[in-house]
C-alpha cells in the first residue's frame, strides 16, 4: 500500500514537470509578445530600457533555457512576478484559492445533500415509477451546460427578481460591510449552479452501487435474522454502497477545487479558474504556470487521497 | 425507452437544422433597425442585437455545432483507436508506454490546458498566415485540439478488447499462418471492438459538444460572425441585463442535443 502511493506521488511530480514544460512551450506561441505589451502599455519607455526588460525576462534566449530559470526559482518558492496583477504571484494565488474553496466545499457539500439520497430511493427499488424520475432527473443535470444554467439564473434571479447579485464574491476571512450574509448571497447562485452538475453524478453512481451491492448475502442474512427493513437499507446495505462514492467525491472534489473555470467566469467569481483563464488570456506566464500547476497538483492529489480513502474504508484492498 | 426518447428528440433537433437552408431566413443579414425585437410572426423567436433572426441564427449555430462535435468525436475515437490496438496488440513497453500517456492525460485538469491550446497562435507555430485567416481554420483547429485530450476512453476501451480478441483461436490461426501483424490487427481484430467504439464515441458525444459549446462560449472556439450555440450565449451573455430571453434557446439547443445522445450512449451500452 505505503509502495503503491510512493509510486504515485512520484508520478504526480512526473505529470507536472510535464506539464510545466508543455505549458511553457505552449505560451511562448501565443500571440502577444509580454515585453510587447509593456512597450504599449507603457510611451515612457526608452529603447534602452527595452533592452533591459528583454534581458531581465529573458526574452533573447531559447525557451528551454528560460524554462530551466523559471524551474530553479518555481523550486525554491520563488512564484515570481505577477505582470498582469503588478504584484507578487503568492498573494493574487492565496486568495483565489480561498474563494475557490469556499466555493467548492459549498457546492459539494449542496450536491451531496441531494445527489445521496435520491441515489438511495432510486437504487432500493429500480425500475420502479420512483426511480425512473430520479434517473431521468440525473440525466437532466448532467446534460445542462452550467455556464447556461448560471446564464438563466442570474437572468432569473438577479435581473428579474433582483433578490441575489450575479456577479463578485466577498471574503470570509475578512468581510465587507455585509458581513457573513453578504457571503453567502453572493455564493449561493454559483454554487447552486455547480451542484447541479454533482448531484448528477451522486445519483447515478448510488443508484448504481445500491443495486450492485443489492444481491450481496450479507443483506440475506441480515433479513432471514429479522432485521426491519429500514434496517437493512441503513445499516448494512448503505454503509457498503457508500464505498464507491468516496471515490467519486474525492475526484469531484479535486475537479472543483482545480476552479470552475466556467462557472467563474460567468459569475466573476475570483477563483483559481478564473485567475488562470485571465492569466493565459493575458500572457502572464508566471500566474499561468503556477495556476495551472496548482490545478493539476490539486486534480491529481484528490485521486490520490481516492485510493488512500478507499484502502482505510475496504480492508479487502489492503491485501495487496 | 431511452433509445427511443433519445430519437425522438434527434429528430426534433436534427430535420429543422437539416432543411434550414430552405425553410429558414438568411442567418447572415444584418437589420440594425430591428434590434432585440420580441418574439412576432417575422422573427418567430425575436432578433438579436444586430437585428439578426434568432431562429435562423439558432438552426445555422446547429449545422456548425453538430459538425463540429461528430467531426470531433470520429478523429478522437480513430486516435483512440490506433492507440488502443497498438498497446494492445503490441504489448510490453508500448503497452506501458501509451497506457501511462493515457493516465496522464485523464488526470489533467483538461478545460485549462484546451484554454491554453486554444490560445496559441498558429502562425508562431509555423502554419502560413492566410490559411490562419480563413473561416474554416478556426474550426479545424477547434477539432484538433478537443480530439486531442479527448482519446483516452476510446483508447482503454479498445485495447482492452484488443487484448481479449487477441487471446482468440482466430487470431492465432492467422499468426500460425504467417498473415502479416497489419493484416491481422485490421481484419481479424478491429471488426470485434468496433461495437464499443461505437457507444463510447456515442457517449463521448455530450462531452465534446459540451466542451465545444464552452471553448466558443469563452471566445475561444467558434468565431463571430459564424455562428455557433456557444458563441450565441457569449454574445448573450453581454446583454443579459437588457436582453435576458436572449440566452433561452441556443442553451436549450445544448441542452436537448446532449441529452439526446447521452441517452442514446447509454441505450446502446445497456444493450
Amino acid at each position: 500500500m505505503s509502495r503503491r502511493i510512493l509510486i504515485r506521488v512520484w508520478q504526480t511530480f512526473a505529470v507536472m514537470l510535464v506539464m510545466s514544460v508543455v505549458v511553457f512551450a505552449l505560451m511562448g506561441a501565443m500571440p502577444g509578445d509580454p515585453i510587447d505589451m509593456m512597450i504599449s502599455g507603457n510611451p515612457h519607455l526608452t529603447p534602452a530600457d527595452v533592452i533591459r526588460l528583454k534581458t531581465v525576462y529573458g526574452v533573447g534566449k531559447p525557451w528551454p533555457v528560460r524554462w530551466a530559470d523559471w524551474a530553479v526559482q518555481f523550486a525554491q518558492g520563488n512564484l515570481g512576478y505577477s505582470r498582469l496583477f503588478a504584484r507578487q504571484v503568492s498573494q493574487i494565488i492565496l486568495p483565489a484559492l480561498e474563494h475557490t474553496a469556499l466555493l467548492a466545499v459549498t457546492a459539494m457539500s449542496l450536491a451531496l445533500a441531494v445527489g445521496i439520497p435520491l441515489g438511495i430511493v432510486a437504487g432500493a427499488k429500480p425500475g420502479s415509477r420512483r426511480d425512473r424520475v430520479i434517473t431521468f432527473v440525473s440525466y437532466l443535470s448532467l446534460s445542462v451546460p452550467t455556464f447556461w444554467l448560471g446564464l438563466m439564473l442570474i437572468a432569473l434571479f438577479s435581473v428579474r427578481l433582483g433578490w441575489l447579485p450575479a456577479s463578485g464574491a466577498s471574503s470570509l476571512l475578512s468581510p465587507q460591510e455585509g458581513g457573513v450574509w453578504d457571503v453567502g448571497r453572493h455564493l449561493l447562485l454559483p454554487a447552486a449552479t455547480l451542484a447541479v452538475g454533482g448531484a448528477g453524478q451522486y445519483i447515478r453512481h448510488m443508484r448504481a452501487a445500491m443495486i450492485a451491492e443489492s444481491t450481496a448475502p450479507y443483506l440475506r442474512t441480515a433479513r432471514a435474522k429479522g432485521c426491519s427493513p429500514l434496517r437493512v437499507t441503513l445499516n448494512h446495505h448503505l454503509r457498503n454502497a457508500l464505498l464507491p462514492i468516496v471515490t467519486i467525491a474525492a475526484l469531484e472534489a479535486g475537479a472543483l477545487l482545480s476552479g470552475a473555470l466556467i462557472t467563474e467566469t460567468v459569475f466573476a467569481w475570483p477563483g483559481l479558474g478564473r485567475l488562470s483563464y485571465d492569466a493565459v488570456m493575458g500572457n502572464d506566464y508566471n500566474l499561468a504556470l503556477t495556476a495551472l500547476l496548482l490545478a493539476t497538483f490539486l486534480t491529481l492529489a484528490a485521486s490520490i487521497i481516492a485510493d488512500l480513502a478507499y484502502g482505510l474504508l475496504d480492508p479487502r484492498t489492503r491485501a495487496q | 425507452m431511452k433509445i427511443k426518447l433519445s430519437l425522438i428528440l434527434l429528430t426534433i433537433l436534427l430535420i429543422p437544422i437539416a432543411l434550414s437552408p430552405w425553410i429558414a431566413q438568411d442567418s447572415s443579414v444584418i437589420d440594425l433597425n430591428n434590434r432585440l425585437l420580441p418574439p412576432s410572426a417575422g422573427h418567430l423567436l425575436g432578433s438579436d442585437e444586430l437585428g439578426r433572426d434568432v431562429l435562423a441564427r439558432l438552426l445555422a449555430g446547429g449545422r456548425i455545432s453538430l459538425a463540429v462535435a461528430s467531426a470531433t468525436a470520429i478523429l478522437a475515437a480513430l486516435l483512440g483507436t490506433t492507440v488502443g490496438l497498438i498497446a494492445g496488440w503490441r504489448g510490453g513497453w508500448w503497452d506501458a508506454g501509451l497506457m501511462r500517456l493515457t493516465d496522464g492525460i485523464i488526470s489533467l485538469p483538461l478545460l485549462p490546458l484546451l484554454i491554453v491550446l486554444a490560445a496559441v497562435d498558429p502562425i508562431r507555430l509555423g502554419v502560413p498566415a492566410p490559411l490562419v485567416a480563413s473561416e474554416g481554420f478556426a474550426i479545424a483547429r477547434l477539432i484538433v485540439i478537443i480530439a486531442v485530450v479527448g482519446w483516452t476512453t476510446v483508447a482503454r476501451l479498445v485495447r482492452a478488447q484488443t487484448l481479449t480478441v487477441k487471446a482468440r483461436d482466430h487470431v492465432r490461426a492467422a499468426v500460425a499462418l504467417g498473415v502479416s501483424p497489419t493484416k491481422i490487427v485490421l481484419r481479424h481484430i478491429l471488426p470485434h471492438v468496433s461495437s464499443p467504439i461505437l457507444v463510447a464515441t456515442t457517449m463521448s458525444m455530450g462531452g465534446i459538444i459540451l466542451t465545444e459549446s464552452a471553448l466558443s462560449f469563452l471566445g475561444l472556439g467558434v468565431r463571430p460572425p459564424v455562428a455557433s450555440w456557444g458563441n450565441m450565449l457569449s454574445g448573450a451573455m453581454d446583454l443579459v441585463w437588457s436582453a435576458p430571453l436572449l440566452a433561452l434557446w441556443p442553451g436549450i439547443a445544448i441542452f436537448m442535443t446532449v441529452l439526446a445522445v447521452s441517452l442514446l450512449g447509454d441505450g446502446l451500452n445497456e444493450r
